[in-house]
């Protein structure tokens, strides 16, 4: 595993856990670990997909970047220094940095604000342009994700989910960041929009040269976008390496029962496929104890 | 508020209760010209008279002009209450808005000082406080206002509590907005609603807390008129002259009502469409058939029918819009045969969701339902009765939704809903049902099936979930199991053993399944035939291996070339482009027409028939035509 040559991110040997609800006031707190000795490094310009099952703690991780999760041990780093939220001033520089698109794209958009309003909002905190300059950057945001003009100055219920997820992509975009963290943001769209999302994505990388931490339980939808993956399983990243690599040659019994539990929309092969998830959940099973 | 306007329309209690306040606040406000004498001074050589030409509403014990005390009272009563109401909302809304944001201990110690208040009577805490400051109109409901500011902190806070959850204040978060911004921006909004209409009744209750207040002597001060000291005044003379109390009883009667309707009035205006949903078996009603329409579809593979669909159709109300309807699914027709997996695949808004539960007498009133024919083991149900439907539904008809953790009740056991339907339906004994349950729980794999049915709902996974509302739809042992995105909701590696399961469980049962997904691989996984639909009616039908391998209508072909496939990247990825019409606004000519590589002029106008093919149909206008469908390159 060859680190990347210009990290941006990089999140080092983090803990985060959890306290159980106590069985009783004299009993002893216990404790749930939901990430334990994650380190992810993502570089300049580069996609990392990070992959897992519900409770696998990929979540966790994204509020970790974000800076939203307090962590037990562990540090972030931003171009190699360390982000400390308790001092203003890289606060401020953190946040302008790394933005985030979630995977509702109904609940990610304040329903009283205007579409021109909530893209403008960010660039508001960020505080560094004109009002002139942000109406003109609205604009342009607009046209980079789709949206015609007359469409800025309405609410957000008068869009699709497809629509409103490029409103959100949009909206992450509005300070110019060096991070997106994209937290299952195609998983609500219909399959024949999906691919125009992450086709979305890739041009504003292309021209932008923005990073994405993109966040899916779909490894086939990860690899298409991403330049290397981490797979998540019960608070650790399990594997690591180039989105190829870990697709075609899977190391941990984990990434291969994944592989194998996507379904094929092909109906020849799905029977063998059947057979293969079959024999490698009967193999995990054994090793790791059933997951269910 | 711009939603505002669209929301208050139709209600007539809004507009009378708030015209009556305006006038009330225009009468206080221009007092001195309205009233026809001095409040204070009186003629005491004509006490206690009735109402006449001079004094309309009759003179007090001192002679003083009622009318004119009623008029100077309603001043008072209005700025008494803006005193409280202001004082509760200047000191409750940023303490609550700032409380339910932080939260931590500061939060825990208000709330139970809050409490705390809230358990004291109102009048000994205000009459403790006026011993102290001294009476007065400004400083007992200044008092008022700060019981009051605990009524409004408790709702604010509690209000904030649940926005701050919303991925928008996260959002906000992140983009590095100030707590300010965002109690003001995003929180403040969301809050604003219930705060109105808390408001608007406090405005009520203020009045009154203002005539108790001076009725006991520790609000206005005599000479001054109040309608409480009004009230304190008639008192003294009641027996000898009863009329005087009548007039200030009114204005308080008359002004807090319409404070309070308007209250409600509000409060049913920001309350969002809950009102007229009625979900019961119902039953499609009949339409004519229309002999334009030649085709019926036939099962080649499965000759025993169980059920036959004809001419379905389903529209819904227009939100907002009385009179219009949006049709959501168009005349639909398809066959299932007895032990036969059909699957009904489509994009949202396609119907098949829709489709399925008009099947199952599901789609809740107002919307209408119609069909030529639907036929179920040979018994017609168009047109029949919500008793017909439901004992069907109870017996023949298993139903498994996509979230079985919202499916299934958190406040009742595993073992109370699983035993229900036996009970209540199969008639049997609580101990029979019991061991019926735990029967099926076995059968869907469950282990330590005896314990698992004393647990709740939280305390299964989502899988071992839906194996319990599996469990729970075919313990009544139903002719057609409809699974509505039986896996969705669920992880990819738990996904492959829910249908593994079904799929077990329909050969060991023969029943026939009808499947609703919207994922490829689940139909290649599991069905004999399948049915694609788009823009509410079916494009295209066939055997599974057929329609997957080799799609007819273009916009099969679109939708299995975006299925991401694990395969090293060449290129864009494959998409259909556009988006999918909202319901009802599909336009002239063939529904995906605009989004579609092949469309020619033609596609756009007229309607499409679905062409017949061998073993399935197509509603394409270029069936026949040598399309490259499947050609990737088509799709970029």
């Amino acid at each position: 595993m060859n680190p990347p040559v210009d990290p941006l991110l990089s999140v080092e040997d983090v803990h985060v856990r959890f306290a159980r609800r106590r069985r009783g006031f004299w009993r002893p707190r216990t404790w749930h670990t939901a990430l334990s000795e994650v380190s992810l490094t993502i570089g300049a310009g580069q996609t990392v997909g990070l992959v897992g099952e519900s409770g696998s703690g990929k979540s966790t991780l994204a509020r970790v970047v974000l800076g939203l999760q307090p962590r037990d041990q562990g540090q972030v780093r931003l171009r190699g220094e360390e982000v400390d939220l308790t001092r203003p001033d890289t606060t401020r520089a953190f946040r302008r940095a790394v933005q985030a698109v979630f995977q509702d794209p109904y609940g990610s958009l304040n329903p009283t604000m205007t579409v021109a309003t909530i893209l403008d909002e960010p660039m508001r905190i960020a505080g560094e342009l004109s009002t002139r300059d942000r109406q003109d950057r609205v604009r342009e945001l607009a046209e980079l994700v789709g949206l015609t003009a007359d469409q800025l100055d309405r609410y957000p219920y008068q869009f699709s989910g497809g629509q409103r997820q490029r409103i959100a992509i949009a909206r992450a975009l509005a300070p110019a960041p060096d991070l997106v963290v994209l937290d299952e943001p195609v998983s609500a769209l219909d399959v024949s929009i999906q691919s125009q999302v992450i086709d979305l994505l890739e041009r504003i990388q292309a021209t932008t040269g923005v990073s994405y931490l993109f966040i899916a339980h779909d490894l086939a939808v990860v690899r298409h976008i991403s330049h290397r993956i981490a797979v998540m399983y019960r608070g650790r990243i399990v594997e690591e390496g180039k989105a190829d690599q870990v697709c075609d040659e899977p190391s941990h019994p984990y990434t291969r029962l994944l592989l194998a539990s996507a379904l094929d929309a092909d109906p020849t092969t799905s029977a063998r496929r059947r057979e293969r998830r079959r024999g490698l959940a009967r193999a995990f099973a054994d090793e790791f104890g059933a997951h269910t | 508020m711009s939603v505002l306007p669209r929301r208050l329309r139709g209600r007539a209690v809004i507009p009378v209760a708030g015209g009556f306040l305006l006038l009330l606040i225009l009468v206080a406000f221009a007092a001195p010209l309205v009233a026809p004498h001095d409040p204070t001074t009186g003629d005491l050589m004509r006490p206690a008279q009735l109402p006449s030409g001079q004094h309309w509403l009759g003179t007090d014990s001192l002679g003083r002009d009622v009318l004119s005390r009623i008029v100077y009272g309603a001043r008072v009563a209005l700025l008494a209450a803006l005193v409280a109401v202001g004082v509760a909302v200047v000191i409750g809304l940023p303490a609550g808005l700032v409380l339910g944001y932080r939260g931590g201990w500061a939060d825990r110690i208000v709330l139970r000082a809050a409490e705390g208040v809230n358990a004291m009577p109102f009048l000994l805490v205000a009459i403790t406080f006026i011993a102290v400051l001294g009476p007065g109109l400004f400083k007992s409901m200044a008092v008022v206002g700060v019981v009051y500011a605990v009524m409004v902190l408790r709702l604010v806070r509690g209000e904030t509590l649940a926005a701050r959850e919303e991925l928008y204040v996260t959002g906000a978060v992140v983009a590095g907005a100030s707590t300010a911004r965002i109690l003001w921006r995003h929180l403040l909004p969301a809050v604003a609603p219930s705060l109105i209409v808390l408001v608007t009744t406090m405005f009520a209750t203020s009045i009154v807390a203002e005539a108790t207040l001076s009725y006991l002597g520790l609000g206005t001060q005599p000479p001054d008129a109040s309608w409480g000291n009004m009230l304190a005044d008639a008192q003294q003379t009641a027996f000898a002259h009863w009329f005087p109390a009548i007039p200030p009883g009114v204005a308080i009667l008359v002004t807090v009502l319409a404070f309070n309707l308007l209250g409600d009035g509000l409060r049913d205006a920001f309350a969002r469409e809950a009102t007229g949903s009625v979900l019961d078996a119902r039953p499609p009603a009949v339409t004519e058939p229309d002999p334009s329409l030649p085709d019926e579809p036939s099962t080649p593979d499965a000759p025993d029918t169980l059920v036959a669909v004809r001419g379905l159709s389903v529209s819904f109300p227009a939100p907002g819009e009385r009179g219009r309807w949006v049709p959501a699914v168009t005349d639909v027709s398809f066959d299932i045969g007895r032990g036969e997996v059909v699957s009904l695949v489509g994009e949202s808004g396609s119907g098949k969701s829709v489709t399925a539960m008009a099947l199952a007498g599901l789609v809740p009133a107002p919307a209408v339902v119609e069909a030529r024919s639907i036929t179920f083991d040979g018994r017609e149900l168009a047109g029949t009765d919500a008793r017909t439907m439901r004992t069907l539904r109870a017996g023949s008809i298993g139903v498994v939704f996509q979230d079985p953790l919202k499916a299934l009740n958190p406040a009742f056991t595993v073992g109370t809903q699983l035993t229900e339907g036996l009970r209540v339906v199969h008639g049997m004994s609580t101990q029979d049902a019991r061991r019926a349950a735990a029967e099926w729980l076995d059968r869907v794999r469950i282990p330590d099936a005896t314990h698992r049915l004393r647990q709740y709902p939280h305390e299964f996974s989502g899988g071992m979930a839906q194996r319990v509302m599996i469990a729970m739809a075919l313990s009544a042992e139903p002719a057609l199991l409809i699974a509505d995105e039986p896996t969705t909701a669920l992880d990819v590696t738990v996904q492959g053993e829910i249908l593994d399961l079904l799929r077990e469980l329909q050969e060991q049962t023969g029943m026939s399944l009808l499947i609703i997904t919207h994922d490829q691989g689940v139909v290649a996984d599991l069905a004999e035939r399948v049915l694609v639909m788009y823009a509410g009616e079916l494009v295209e039908r066939g055997r599974v291996a057929d329609v997957l391998t080799g799609p007819r209508h273009p916009y099969t072909a679109g939708l299995i070339a975006s299925v991401p496939r694990n395969r090293r990247r060449t290129g864009p990825l494959p998409r259909v482009r556009g988006v999918v019409p909202a319901a009802g606004r599909w336009g002239e000519g063939c529904r995906f027409h605009d989004r579609c590589p092949f469309a020619l002029p033609a596609c756009a106008t007229g309607t499409v028939a679905l062409h017949t093919l061998d073993g399935g149909a197509s509603r394409c206008l270029r069936t026949g035509d040598d399309l490259a469908l499947a050609d990737p390159a088509v799709w970029r």
